[in-house]
């Protein structure tokens, strides 16, 4: 717990602050500015860089939960248990965004806030999950709460290829997006935004599950 | 080991047989509900095709929720009684205890889906003789897919401030994927009244019911012990 405490690590928390404003302020130059509007959908379509870097980092959190998982059940440290509050938090957070966001392009596409579209339909079942992993922690027994969790994010974890995957052989839903973009090729500079925006919110995520892991250390050395 | 299952599957059966009221409790629901969808489905007026079609929809909706009322409640008596720690007590395995729960679930929601799904077929005015032992196929695999994830989460939920309550809103999610292959399979099956036996569907719940009970038995010892 004294690696918080360490005056190297805190320089280099410093650091990373100092670098991701910047990139985050950069990332949003580029989408806004720099990248030109798609033919068919206009200005709408720069939501999509919100959208896919967050479901990107909602799939991170997923990985994060199923290790911390794993790790807990095997090694049974608090550690583990923390780490998997924070990404269960952070996934649920993502989960959310991919969603509002996708609503929102949506109804500018396809003039409707919902569609059975393969890729929406996933994220509603994985937010439904990543819910109930979050209610799970309300709810469960105290001394046993962090097995519980872990079992749920085990499984959970497993679920959410499987369930991807199903949701694809279903016989009345269609791909509508974003293979249709995917086809007819992005611009360049479009290609080069998103990859910058995937990067730029991955490294976010890492450092909001950093400081919510801290947080989560805080709070069980004041709970002991 | 073998033994030691067979004891513990005898135990779980003769509990559920002397208490009876899961099995009432899951029946009276179901015909409750099958009822409350008969009355909408006529006051409707929907053509026999289309109720036809609405078939899966209405059975795997009336199984989903009259089975996870039932399961949630399933630990409640083991638990207040401590029943769990006396028999880890002598030493023995989790994983046993979870397959045998999971046994005896699944012959109770079985039993009780069977008699719903004819019920609701004798309602729907739906002849299904020709396919009606692959419909039973079918059943049995989802049936078992369910039990065998609701056992283990069960646990989970019985420890937990809302009890049995919590195990459809932590269950739910983790089920679409056999919940889409049963409207799939059953669609197939009560619509088309054909069935191929190497459907994807049918691949998909063997797959899920193996990583269940994979899980299940590797997972159960944690939900279980203090």
């Amino acid at each position: 717990m004294s690696f918080f405490e360490n005056t190297a690590i805190k320089k280099i928390e410093s650091l990373t602050f100092l670098v991701l404003i910047p990139l985050l302020a950069y990332c949003n130059y580029k989408i806004f500015i720099l990248v030109p509007n798609e033919k068919v959908m206009g200005a709408v379509q720069r939501i999509f860089y919100f959208h896919v870097a967050s479901a990107v980092a909602a799939y991170i959190a997923i990985g994060v939960v199923f290790a911390a998982s794993v790790f807990y059940l095997v090694k049974k440290k608090q550690i583990f248990d923390i780490i998997n509050a924070a990404a269960g938090e952070i996934g649920f957070l993502f989960c959310t965004i991919v969603l509002i966001s996708g609503m929102i392009w949506g109804q500018a596409a396809w003039n409707t806030w919902f569609r059975f579209e393969p890729r929406l339909v996933s994220f509603l079942l994985i937010w439904l999950i990543f819910l109930s992993f979050n209610l799970l922690r309300v709810f469960a027994d105290e001394k046993k709460i962090a097995p519980h969790i872990a079992i749920l994010g085990i499984i959970g974890a497993i679920t959410v290829p499987i369930m991807v995957y199903s949701i694809k052989l279903l016989p009345n839903i269609a791909q509508v997006h974003p293979e249709i973009i995917e086809k007819q090729g992005l611009h360049p500079l479009m290609l080069e935004t998103l990859f910058f925006s995937i990067i730029t919110l991955v490294l976010f995520t890492l450092i909001l599950l950093y400081f919510r892991v801290r947080i989560g250390i805080l709070d069980s050395k004041l709970r002991n | 080991m073998i033994n030691e299952f067979l004891l513990l599957l005898g135990k779980d059966f003769k509990l559920e047989i002397k208490r009876l009221d899961s099995f009432i409790l899951h029946l009276t629901i179901s015909i409750l509900l099958l009822v409350i969808s008969v009355v909408g489905i006529n006051s409707a007026f929907i053509s026999l095709d289309i109720t036809r079609k609405l078939y899966p929809v209405f059975i795997w909706i009336i199984f989903i929720f009259t089975a996870s009322i039932t399961l949630g409640k399933s630990l409640e008596q083991e638990l207040e009684e401590n029943a769990f720690n006396s028999l880890l007590l002598f030493n023995v395995n989790p994983s046993l205890i979870y397959l045998s729960k999971v046994f005896v679930n699944f012959t109770l929601i079985y039993f009780v889906h069977i008699i719903s799904s004819c019920l609701l077929l004798i309602f729907f005015n739906i002849n299904l003789s020709n396919v009606f032992a692959l419909y039973l196929l079918v059943s049995a695999l989802v049936v078992f897919a369910y039990s065998s994830l609701s056992t283990l989460l069960s646990a989970i939920s019985s420890f937990s401030k809302l009890k049995g309550l919590l195990l459809p809103i932590i269950l739910l999610p983790l089920l679409f994927p056999v919940l889409f292959a049963a409207l799939e399979l059953s669609s197939e099956i009560v619509v088309n009244s054909e069935f191929d036996i190497a459907n994807i569907w049918v691949s998909l719940l063997i797959i899920l019911n193996v990583i269940y009970i994979a899980l299940g038995i590797n997972l159960y010892e944690f939900a279980i012990k203090d």
